[in-house]
């Protein structure tokens, strides 16, 4: 398989903005809003990097795929953790007893926030970076400041909350004590191309904040983002195997609904035997459900099958989301149009949408009718 | 008397770009600027004598309010040729031996890395930092360069004079300069840089590194398409393979979207009709290429005509000139291999080259003197520099005597390696072959062998560095 590493940035892949955040001092409180692939995430890696000698930072991440996948393209052994992994360490380490807990999993943040009031007042000045910082709500940025912790870099987007408890930009600004105007948008879409970002855009919901500005515009006769409607679900798995073979040091992304279609398409993708020039891909998944470390080589080419909740953050080469699975409940398009924005605007160079010809569970109708934005095929390929 | 220094003051964002770019430019040299001294007087460079006024150390932060002084000090005695002083808003031509008794020299742009004596910073952190900053970036690369803060240097960013406008005295001086092709300097930078690594590949693509290091000089007419693109300045062929070579070329070096680029020339009107047939059906399989829904890539390879159809594929195939030192199949010829750097070389330019191969010994200042070099010959300007030390590519090092039985096993081409004994009188005793005196083998490159192995091996920084201080 093909090595893959985190690229560190040209000095003129990255625009003013994204160099403003770069020289913003050590200490202070600092807020940085995008869309995705506007380079939140790279900013807040760099400002890791860049403070790692000092060693007195945490790089926190929503969740455990993320956090694997980062740790593993870094060539350092960079100070990460999970956000809620670490908070209750954190919690343990202050208080010496269990996390309060309003049910498994979910901290009693009210709780908490009496607890730590309830410690001698004390400076603390570890600097703590988190990214997706929109996915944690604002209590627990309260128990921090409650504390003692006064040096935050986070890095959100409003538009990509996938949690029940979460924080908008106002409240995020507020809490760390920040003026308005003080927030820094990183706006310009570099991850990418423009027909991808013009797709990505049509699932954007949130009015409050800007649309991330669309990449260059091309004339897209080639990597128009397509729908495959298929007889076969193993047609689709040849597809994305010969994808895959195309150059190995690529990573894709198979984004699913559940965890039996996840488990369907890891089984068949490993079953499927076709010509290639590579040795076949190396087919790993996981699942937040199984609690096991993630088994996933980041640092090599290859699939990953994932349910689109643990894909946030991720960037993939090459995306297919497969629709089937996926269901609209109540109406409620707006919150299935996010997990979409989310699952698309991870895709770099290429996206792919599969729908069994029997699908009828109403995603289609959130999708665009527009030719020149999502092509639509059939599947038919023997 | 202490010697005289010069400065060209700016800000640590511009010097990361400069570093990157690997040349001092005007403004309009670089692809993100910060406004210093370099946007005042077009196509030349102000460079301060031994002070620079407080007023100039603020313009060249005044953009935002976070950015940081930094002086480049140039080593004078590394340019030659012409050199300007102003006159009544005028730019007049000033020998080299009368300089002393100037304060601000006017060097016409762009000048190479090598020239830098040191980058100067207001002090220790500001050093430091920028030493870690380059860190985070693919592109900002030390190698060769110095970076100093004294306290006597300290005290250049502390100055109580001012200059009494000569911001806008700059602005006002009277230029007619040539303007310079910045993308094509810059390609040409990524050119060499990929050609000197796959000189390793054997003498047919050694031979092609070295004689585009010297597009200045007469030699022998090649058919190289790109050579004869770089040598003429102002292009305008009928010839249908030239007209489709250079306008690949164009694209290669100017395109923002490459792909797009290339079909949308393929499939425009600007072919007569028996060459249209050829480039619908290149374009069509171009798509295909892409959709990649039946055939391995190998076998669309194996599937291609002509050499440039099989450019083109690579250049489908792989984003950059680091994935493509990492790609190899079988099929491919030495011939191929230089084919795609060179094209890879061109749509990366000088920037995008991994960083990897700009750290190998030398190389970084050697290219970049040769991309000014090339800039100051595309506009006929009398400015020259003094040569820096060329580094060996490693075929030079194989063809090098004293050093290529060492390189050879390093990288453990030994099966491409003939050895041949001398058409000498020996005597053979007890299974060995006795000569008297001294006899020296003569070990010969098995051209096709060697190329097998090598092409497949990616030489990395650590390898190359070590060859490089061989004697």
């Amino acid at each position: 398989m093909g090595k893959r590493k985190f690229k560190l940035p040209g000095i003129d892949d990255l625009n003013k903005s994204q160099d403003r955040v770069l020289r913003l001092p050590e200490d202070g409180q600092f807020l940085v809003v995008g869309g995705p692939g506007t380079g939140k995430s790279v900013v807040a890696l760099l400002r890791a990097l860049k403070y790692q000698k000092n060693n007195n930072y945490v790089f926190l991440v929503y969740n455990h795929v993320l956090h694997s996948s980062t740790n593993q393209l870094i060539d350092i052994r960079l100070k990460s953790f999970t956000i809620k992994s670490w908070f209750y360490k954190l919690q343990y380490h202050l208080m010496k007893e269990n996390m309060p807990q309003q049910e498994n999993y979910k901290p009693d943040y009210d709780e908490v926030i009496k607890r730590f009031e309830s410690l001698e007042p004390q400076e603390r000045p570890l600097h703590i970076i988190i990214d997706e910082g929109q996915d944690m709500p604002v209590k627990f940025y309260e128990a921090l400041t409650s504390c003692g912790y006064e040096n935050f870099f986070i890095v959100a987007d409003q538009n990509q909350q996938i949690t029940d408890e979460h924080s908008n930009r106002q409240e995020l600004t507020d809490i760390i004590g920040l003026e308005v105007d003080d927030v820094i948008e990183l706006n310009e879409n570099y991850r990418n191309s423009h027909i991808i970002g013009l797709l990505t855009e049509y699932f954007f919901t949130d009015p409050s904040s800007p649309k991330p500005k669309l990449p260059l515009k091309s004339k897209a006769s080639l990597g128009m983002p397509s729908l495959f409607e298929y007889d076969n679900y193993k047609d689709c798995g040849k597809i994305i195997l010969r994808e895959a073979d195309k150059d190995d040091r690529n990573l894709i992304g198979v984004v699913v609904a559940n965890d039996t279609l996840r488990d369907t398409y890891a089984t068949t993708l490993q079953e499927i035997d076709i010509k290639l020039d590579n040795p076949k891909s190396i087919i790993s998944t996981y699942s937040s459900k199984n609690k096991e470390q993630v088994n996933i080589d980041f640092s090599n080419g290859g699939i990953v099958v994932l349910n689109d909740k643990s894909i946030k953050g991720l960037e993939f080469d090459i995306v297919f989301i497969i629709i089937d699975g996926f269901k609209i409940y109540n109406n409620d398009s707006d919150s299935m149009k996010k997990r979409f924005y989310v699952m698309s605007s991870r895709a770099i160079k290429k996206l792919v949408f599969f729908k069994s010809k029997n699908y009828k569970d109403g995603v289609e109708e959130i999708l665009p009718t527009d030719e020149n934005i999502l092509k639509r095929e059939r599947l038919n390929n023997g | 008397m202490a010697k005289d220094r010069w400065f060209i003051p700016t800000n640590t964002e511009n010097l990361k770009m400069i570093i990157a770019q690997g040349l001092i430019s005007n403004s309009d040299g670089f692809k993100k600027y910060y406004s210093d001294v370099l946007e005042l007087v077009q196509g030349y460079i102000p460079i301060f004598k031994n002070k620079i006024e407080q007023d100039i150390l603020t313009y060249v932060v005044r953009e935002m309010n976070d950015l940081t002084p930094a002086i480049i000090e140039i080593d004078l005695k590394k340019i030659t040729g012409i050199i300007k002083k102003v006159e009544d808003n005028k730019l007049v031509n000033i020998d080299l031996k009368d300089v002393a008794n100037v304060d601000i020299l006017f060097i016409q742009a762009p000048l190479p890395l090598s020239v830098i004596a040191t980058m100067i910073f207001k002090s220790k952190e500001d050093k430091n930092s920028f030493e870690e900053d380059s860190k985070l970036y693919s592109n900002v690369i030390l190698a060769d360069l110095k970076l100093s803060s004294t306290v006597a240097e300290e005290k250049l960013f502390k100055s109580n004079m001012l200059s009494g406008g000569l911001v806008n005295d700059f602005k006002n001086i009277v230029v007619d300069v040539n303007e310079i092709n910045y993308k094509k300097v810059y390609a040409y930078g990524g050119l060499l840089l990929n050609l000197f690594y796959f000189a390793k590949n054997g003498n047919n693509s050694n031979t092609h590194y070295q004689l585009f290091l010297n597009l200045d000089k007469e030699s022998e007419k090649e058919d190289i398409d790109v050579y004869d693109y770089f040598k003429a300045f102002d292009i305008n062929d009928t010839d249908i393979k030239k007209k489709m070579d250079y306008g690949l070329i164009n694209i290669a070096i100017e395109s923002k979207d490459f792909k797009e680029d290339v079909l949308d020339f393929l499939l425009s009107d600007i072919w007569d009709e028996r060459s249209r047939k050829r480039t619908e059906e290149l374009a069509n399989k171009l798509k295909l290429f892409e959709s990649n829904m039946d055939k391995t890539v190998s076998e669309q390879f194996e599937e291609a005509k002509t050499p440039l159809e099989k450019i083109l594929l690579m250049l489908f195939l792989r984003e950059d000139s680091e994935a493509l030192m990492d790609y190899t199949l079988e099929l491919f010829s030495e011939s191929d291999y230089l084919n795609f750097a060179m094209m890879f070389g061109l749509r990366d330019k000088f920037i995008k080259i991994p960083k990897e191969l700009r750290e190998f010994n030398g190389l970084q200042n050697f290219v970049s003197l040769k991309m000014a070099e090339y800039a100051h010959h595309s506009i006929e300007s009398d400015v020259k520099f003094k040569s820096s030390s060329k580094p060996l590519t490693i075929m030079d090092m194989l063809n090098k005597n004293s050093i290529k039985k060492r390189v050879i096993r390093a990288l453990k081409v030994e099966e491409a390696i003939e050895t041949i004994m001398p058409n000498r009188d020996y005597k053979h005793k007890k299974g060995k072959n006795i000569y008297i005196g001294f006899v020296e083998p003569e070990y010969k490159l098995l051209e096709d062998e060697y190329f097998k192995i090598i092409s497949t091996k990616k030489i990395i920084k650590a390898e190359y560095n070590k060859f490089s201080k061989m004697k």
